[in-house]
């Protein structure tokens, strides 16, 4: 991850010494140059940024090589455990200490893989990493020198046995690699005269060494922050001394931007080599990391759910108010409605009263007869010459009974009509012409259903009587459509 | 495991916001419970409107035909009095006018039943006149008028002899009213 920024600070701390650089893009910048003594709680002058450290303390970190036979079922984690308890000679408990695989190889025909191990006791580096806290820095990586040098060692992949030789003031560190596996490393100081030979001196017995211990001779020596001497005759010399070829690999001291780093300046100059490097963070940090990083990724989380649902919370507060005003306006409709339905009830009310009413009306308009219509048509039915005595209708006066009783009793009292009357003729023909042009009349007359007659004494004196049985005539009122 | 305070503060803004997401969830819940029940108002309101704008305009549909049956209305056909002499008058009064206008005489005005209780909730009574006519044209128009006229007679009974020149006549009339208690 640290490996893609575009920028990282790195820190080194040799001793008491504090020296940070900040990378960008491939230029280094020095951001820090100080005593560990010289930092106080107060001090901070970074606000929280990552930084990777390289922790420069031989006493205190160890370094093992560990190897193990492939395939085997073995709990390598707790083989490991194991090892670095014996290393440091203290519990696991009160130890920082991290692992990793550097490469496998054939050992005594057997397939070897090969693990190194970085520890520290917690009581003597913790106390540095609070002072470094006190900055305001985050350290998110430590790993140490050597690792840097073997992972570079590495990464030249040499065939057969190398040595990589790296140069940091008057110390001289030498690493032995059996093809491409970290074999063994040696220290070893230059005194101030004759420092040439004392090195070449130094070489041989490693060469030595590793011959004796490994079985492999050194074919090549790779050279990283090489001195101006080796540079300019030194290389020479060295090749002709020790028989083998060497390569001064960058960087060289005399490019060095800032040579107060020291060994640093590999990292930066090759910042791809830093991923595969042990972290000896102590694990509750690797772990708070974790957690933060877990709490910042749910925090976002949340906020977008928390914005979503403030989104919907409004929608529905919206959907509420547009939903209650709804309400108001249709209840204040259906109240409105109400009233104007209560009025309408009374109205209502009152028309079917006016109904009710009515049907009793109706019955009793249909007990009418209307008998003024036939008495007003009779006139126009009686000829010249004839003359009318009495009309009845109705109930039959005592006076004048009807010698033919109608066939419906039922109908007699209120449908028959008794005409009586005289024709005023002397010729007895001319006296019943008039009569049976008027029984004739009264025959054809639309309200009258049948007639019958007397007429004895027609002849003699002129007299007859009708007996007329009327229709019933009913009202033609709207009312009884 | 026991966390570290960095752990713990870690946890923090999480739990916040967990809490107000919580919170949110539980008045958004409620929100809409609430916005289901006032669509289940809305809708029985609405309801409720639609019905009696329907009730309105049927009731507005009978009102319509007010004047239809107020001409029907029972005081004008079948009048209401508070006793039967109140009955008699007005019928004294009706006849005194209708043979006014014909010029016609009263000779006896008898009442002949007391009334008779019609299914309806009205009464009947009936009475008989004796009246001269100067003419049958006289007659005619007293009959018209007395069957034709609001409240209107019902002939039961109708008798005319000519004597000389005038006409005598005999009428039955039923007549149908009501009384303020039903009784007599």
């Amino acid at each position: 991850m640290i490996g893609r920024r575009k920028k990282k600070l790195f820190l080194y701390l040799q001793e008491q010494s504090l020296v940070g650089v900040k990378w960008e893009m491939g230029k280094v910048k020095k951001v820090i140059d100080t005593q560990m003594d010289q930092i106080y709680p107060d001090t901070q002058i970074f606000r929280g940024e990552e930084a990777v450290l390289i922790l420069d303390k031989q006493k205190e970190i160890q370094h093992q090589i560990l190897s193990f036979p492939t395939p085997g079922k073995i709990n390598l984690k707790k083989l490991i455990e194991y090892e670095v308890q014996s290393l440091m000679d203290a519990p696991s408990s009160e130890l920082v200490y991290d692992y990793r695989f550097i490469g496998s190889s054939q050992e005594e025909g057997t397939s070897m893989n090969f693990y190194l191990i970085g520890a520290y006791r917690r009581k003597e580096i913790l106390p540095w990493l609070e002072k470094l806290a006190w900055l305001g820095l985050n350290i998110t990586k430590i790993t140490t020198p050597l690792d840097i040098l073997i992972e570079k060692g590495r990464k030249l992949n040499p065939k057969g046995g190398s040595g990589l030789m790296v140069f940091e003031d008057l110390m001289v560190h030498f690493l032995f690699f059996r093809n491409g596996v970290y074999g063994f490393q040696r220290t070893f100081e230059l005194q101030e005269e004759g420092f040439q030979k004392d090195l070449i001196l130094e070489l041989q017995r490693s060469f030595f060494y590793a011959k004796q211990k490994f079985k492999l001779p050194i074919e090549k020596v790779s050279i990283l922050l090489a001195p101006e001497w080796i540079v300019k005759e030194g290389k020479i010399e060295l090749e002709e001394a020790l028989g083998v070829p060497i390569e001064i690999i960058p960087p060289v001291y005399l490019e060095l931007w800032l040579p107060e780093i020291k060994l640093l300046n590999t990292l930066i100059n090759d910042v791809a080599l830093l991923p595969p490097l042990l972290n000896l963070l102590p694990a509750e940090i690797i772990r708070e990391r974790g957690v933060q990083k877990f709490s910042w990724a749910l925090s976002f989380t949340e906020l977008v759910i928390l914005g979503l649902m403030l989104i919907w919370t409004y929608i529905n507060q919206e959907a509420l108010k547009r939903d209650l005003a709804l309400l108001q306006i249709q209840n204040r409709q259906l109240q409105s409605l109400q009233v104007n339905l209560q009025n309408q009830q009374e109205k209502l009310n009152f028309i079917r009263k006016l109904i009710e009413e009515s049907k009793i009306v109706k019955t009793h308009i249909k007990e009418k007869r209307n008998i003024y219509l036939v008495f007003e048509a009779l006139p126009f039915l009686i000829p010249e010459n004839v003359y009318l005595e009495s009309i009845t209708w109705g109930s039959l006066s005592s006076e004048q009974p009807t010698p033919h009783p109608p066939p419906n009793l039922g109908e007699s009292a209120s449908n028959l009509m008794v005409l009586q009357g005289k024709v005023d003729s002397s010729a007895p023909e001319e006296k019943y012409s008039l009569f049976f042009q008027f029984l004739k009349a009264m025959e054809s007359s639309p309200f009258i259903e049948r007639v019958n007659f007397q007429t004895e004494e027609l002849l003699s004196q002129g007299k007859f009587q009708i007996n007329a049985y009327l229709k019933r005539i009913e009202s033609n009122h709207e009312f009884n459509q | 495991m026991n966390l570290t305070s960095k752990e713990k503060k870690a946890f923090i803004l999480p739990s916040i916001l967990a809490l107000i997401l919580l919170g949110l969830l539980i008045y958004n819940h409620h929100t809409l419970s609430l916005n289901q029940k006032i669509q289940l108002e809305l809708n029985q309101i609405q309801s409720n409107i639609f019905s009696g704008q329907q009730t309105l305009s049927s009731i507005q549909k009978i009102a319509g035909k007010e004047k239809l049956y107020a001409q029907y209305q029972l005081d004008q056909w079948i009048p209401l009095f508070h006793n039967l002499l109140e009955v008699k008058l007005f019928i004294g009064q009706k006849v005194t006018s209708g043979l006014a206008k014909v010029k016609g005489k009263e000779k006896n005005l008898l009442w002949i039943t007391n009334e008779t209780p019609k299914p309806h909730s009205f009464l009947i009574g009936q009475f008989s006149l004796e009246a001269i006519f100067p003419s049958y044209l006289a007659c005619q128009n007293f009959l018209k008028e007395m069957e034709s006229s609001q409240p209107f007679l019902i002939p039961q009974k109708v008798e005319i002899k000519k004597e000389g020149l005038k006409l005598e006549s005999l009428f039955t009339f039923s007549f149908a009213f009501r009384m303020k208690d039903e009784k007599v």
